[in-house]
């Protein structure tokens, strides 16, 4: 019963630094759930995937309704980002868990580095100023009002093969690893495609639960998701998220964002380690 | 005329989308924290260690069951049914995009949300077999 709370509570601080450092909470839950309560990385991974659908959809139904999400290129790189994710969660069940472990320790460097890199420099992504070809044919160049600057930004979508390639990825990462991949994704949209920041952190959002729910579907039918484990993670992810979005404005980000990398970095090693030693 | 035209549609559809999600999750989360209190206040935690395996696991269950369960009041099977619904969100917006876009007669859309929409059942109905 302890167990349970203790879970529950971990969800909760997982949720709420997901949503103010703006890096999802399967990361943090997953190294929590294997790492300080044993339990089996699969059934971690599930229970990730699972609350990844309940963040990100809550967060969607708010840019949906501004309009910043771009819907089109959403479901367009969906096709992709849902491929890529039945891929990987069928992998995983073939995969080794020492193979998981050290994959997922793999993944933390790499976010740990991407978060580092955020704070030091500013990315700005420097459009061409062309669209390309599928963009114009597919009507997916958009726009969105920015409350900040009080009118409509225009953007065109660039190297759109190249951002569905990047797509398949970051969908093969999450069905294999039950996290949600919002920063490969942003990564993709703002730096290859060049979209506006806002707007694919927005369309990111919207896709990352049709993500999860692709490679879900196929946990859940395999009995990895268990409702024990997996019910406190999704209430307690929710809340800790709504919690996160309230405090966000009043907190330091980029101090949390600096101590994060350094935790990042430290449940990196840990979990390589666990992945090196069962292995041995 | 025509862009403006689907233009305003998307705006008013992306309305209903985003409902559906709202309302998707607000839903699954009073079923999710209604069962879980009762399984909670039950006693039913049994240690997963023991539940996988166990006749609870849906892998060794039909959905039919977990259903039933769940309507008999079962704490782990109304879980487990919400945690199913919280899958099925996504699923039914993609269906609802199919949809719109149908109505659009945006044919390349309806093919891609189409595409979409049996990869997500796909991964439902054979995830489990391979």
């Amino acid at each position: 019963m302890e167990t349970a709370f203790g879970i529950f509570g971990i969800s909760i601080f997982a949720g709420g630094l997901g949503a103010i450092v703006g890096l999802g909470g399967g990361i943090i839950i997953i190294p929590a759930l294997t790492l300080m309560f044993g339990i089996n990385i699969r059934y971690a991974i599930g229970a990730s995937i699972v609350s990844v659908i309940a963040t990100s959809s809550g967060a969607a139904a708010t840019y949906v309704r501004d309009h910043i999400t771009n819907v089109r290129l959403a479901i367009f790189l969906e096709v992709a980002t849902t491929f890529g994710a039945v891929f990987g969660a069928l992998l995983s069940a073939y995969l080794k868990t020492d193979w998981l472990f050290i994959l997922f320790a793999a993944l933390l460097f790499h976010s740990a580095y991407i978060m580092w890199q955020r704070g030091r420099k500013s990315h700005l992504a420097t459009s061409s100023g062309t669209a390309h070809s599928w963009a114009t044919k597919l009507h997916l160049n958009s726009k969105y009002l920015d409350p900040h600057l009080g009118k409509d930004v225009h953007y065109l979508v660039e190297k759109v093969p190249l951002g569905f390639i990047y797509m398949l990825g970051a969908g093969l990462i999450s069905g294999l690893l039950g996290i949600g991949s919002g920063v490969l994704k942003v990564l993709a949209m703002d730096s290859a495609m060049k979209l506006p920041i806002k707007a694919s952190s927005a369309t990111s959002n919207f896709m990352i639960g049709v993500t999860a729910a692709a490679s879900a579907g196929a946990y859940y039918m395999r009995g990895d998701i268990v409702p024990q484990i997996a019910a406190p993670v999704a209430i307690g992810v929710m809340f800790g998220a709504w919690i996160g979005t309230k405090l966000m404005v009043r907190l330091p980000s980029k101090t949390i964002r600096n101590i994060f990398t350094v935790v990042l970095f430290v449940i990196a090693i840990q979990m390589a380690l666990r992945g090196l030693r069962y292995g041995l | 005329m025509d862009y403006k035209k689907e233009e305003r549609d998307l705006l008013k559809a992306e309305l209903v989308i985003s409902h559906i999600l709202r309302w998707g999750v607000i839903a699954c989360g009073i079923i999710l924290i209604a069962a879980w209190a009762m399984a909670l206040y039950q006693g039913q935690y049994q240690p997963w260690t023991t539940f996988i395996g166990s006749d609870m696991a849906p892998a060794t269950l039909s959905m039919a069951t977990v259903f039933h369960r769940a309507l008999a009041f079962d704490p782990n099977a109304m879980i487990s049914l919400g945690l199913f619904l919280l899958i099925a969100l996504p699923v039914t917006r993609v269906a609802t995009t199919l949809v719109l876009f149908i109505m659009e007669q945006d044919y390349i859309f309806m093919a891609l949300s189409a595409f979409v929409l049996m990869i997500l059942i796909f991964s439902l109905t054979f995830g489990k077999a391979l």
